[in-house]
């Protein structure tokens, strides 16, 4: 009797906290962290057939960290007044694919490629909704680092290099409160180098760095990595041929620019890549450039780059 | 003495589970703590969307326009 009477003491003492596991469980979730917004942007899609069949939509595509660790890449396409989540989603160098979702169910996929139209950069592509296609253009908003961001990446750039002088006394605290530094700037660029570039925040602080720094070597070969496959797929479109002419006409005249040689071996490693203009492909390819510099891309090669003074308030801040 | 200290057992385990229950209901119904990861995703995504777009200008599109 005594025994019977324990064992129902021990269940019941088990049940509430069975039933408090599992009922905290799935609703303590604690907010995911963005680690890179891939795409923020608004333009139209329409009908191939009927250009009259159109919509306006917002598209955005995000990489987030969640509590766990586990990262996701995640989406919200708003078209017209529908809203939808983008999921199953591959990221590439400029282009980005995935499947198109309302309330849980799969009603459509997309394909999109970037490429820099100016200062502006475009996703244009394809995509499938509800059984119809359209032709999508999206003209992606400018959005910029912002000082606690900012001092997140100098904090993840600086743990995976100890050894950047740049990265010494606590760089990240000064660089947060004084985000327009250009060490400071430097330091971002030399993190989105290091495979961010899908990072709209990136991107655009690159746009704005190579509008001040045009013949810097990380902006030579910048917008047509931007548009790698775009070009391969449209190789004689007018922007591609805009831009193999420019970088053509400036290679030629400065093969001592390191950028020349990293285009050239983009074009090289690339047998696509503007592969219906043989004639400037040549061109690139038959350059006496000097190669690519072989070591770390680091903040003070970027500062040095570009002859930036040492920040003398940084010596003496904090 | 072990069925009053049993009696008295159930009657907490009752008043406890029945408060989880209570919890659950509050956060499915909505609210902060009821959103899924990708929904609080989804709407960080939205609010950095709108902020961003806000920006585009007539200026851009003539930018992205071939000379």
């Amino acid at each position: 009797m005594k025994k019977q009477m324990a064992v129902i003491l021990a269940l019941l003492m088990a049940v509430p906290v069975v039933i408090a596991q599992e009922t905290t469980g799935p609703y303590s979730v604690s907010a995911p962290t963005a680690k890179a917004y891939v795409i923020l942007g608004k333009g139209i899609a329409a009908s191939p057939t009927d250009p009259m069949d159109f919509m306006i939509v917002k598209f955005g595509i995000g990489r987030f960290i969640s509590p766990n660790g586990t990262e996701i890449n995640l989406g919200v396409l708003i078209a017209d007044e529908d809203k939808y989540r983008l999921k199953k989603i591959t990221i590439g160098d400029g282009h980005a694919t995935g499947k198109i979702y309302a309330n849980g169910t799969e009603v459509g996929s997309f394909d999109v490629s970037s490429v820099m139209k100016g200062d502006t950069e475009v996703w244009a592509g394809t995509m499938s909704l509800s059984g119809n296609s359209y032709n999508i253009y999206v003209i992606e908003g400018a959005r910029r680092i912002k000082a606690s961001e900012l001092k997140d990446k100098v904090v993840e750039y600086c743990k995976n290099n100890p050894n950047d002088t740049n990265c010494r006394n606590k760089v990240y605290q000064y660089c947060q409160n004084n985000p327009t530094d250009r060490r400071c700037r430097a330091l971002f660029r030399a993190y989105c180098l290091r495979g961010h570039m899908d990072d709209t925040r990136c991107r655009q602080e690159f746009v704005d760095y190579c509008k001040e720094n045009p013949t810097n070597r990380y902006c030579i070969p910048f917008e047509l990595k931007r548009a790698k496959v775009y070009c391969e797929n449209h190789s004689d479109s007018i922007l591609c041929r805009r831009i193999a002419t420019k970088i053509t006409t400036f290679c030629q005249n400065n093969p001592d620019n390191e950028g020349c040689a990293e285009v050239k071996q983009l074009i090289t490693s690339r047998p696509k890549l503007l592969s219906k203009l043989q004639t400037l492909r040549s061109r690139i390819r038959n350059l006496k450039v000097n190669r690519v510099s072989a070591g770390k891309i680091n903040a003070t090669k970027i500062t040095s780059a570009v002859n930036l003074p040492v920040s003398t308030e940084l010596e003496g801040g904090e | 003495m072990i069925s009053r200290l049993l009696a008295i057992l159930l009657v907490v385990s009752v008043i406890f589970a029945s408060g989880c229950v209570q919890q659950e209901t509050g956060g499915a119904t909505g609210g902060a703590a009821g959103a899924t990861l990708e929904d609080q995703a989804a709407d960080m995504l939205e609010q950095e969307l709108d902020q961003a777009i806000e920006n585009i200008s007539v200026e851009d599109i003539e930018n992205s326009l071939p000379e």
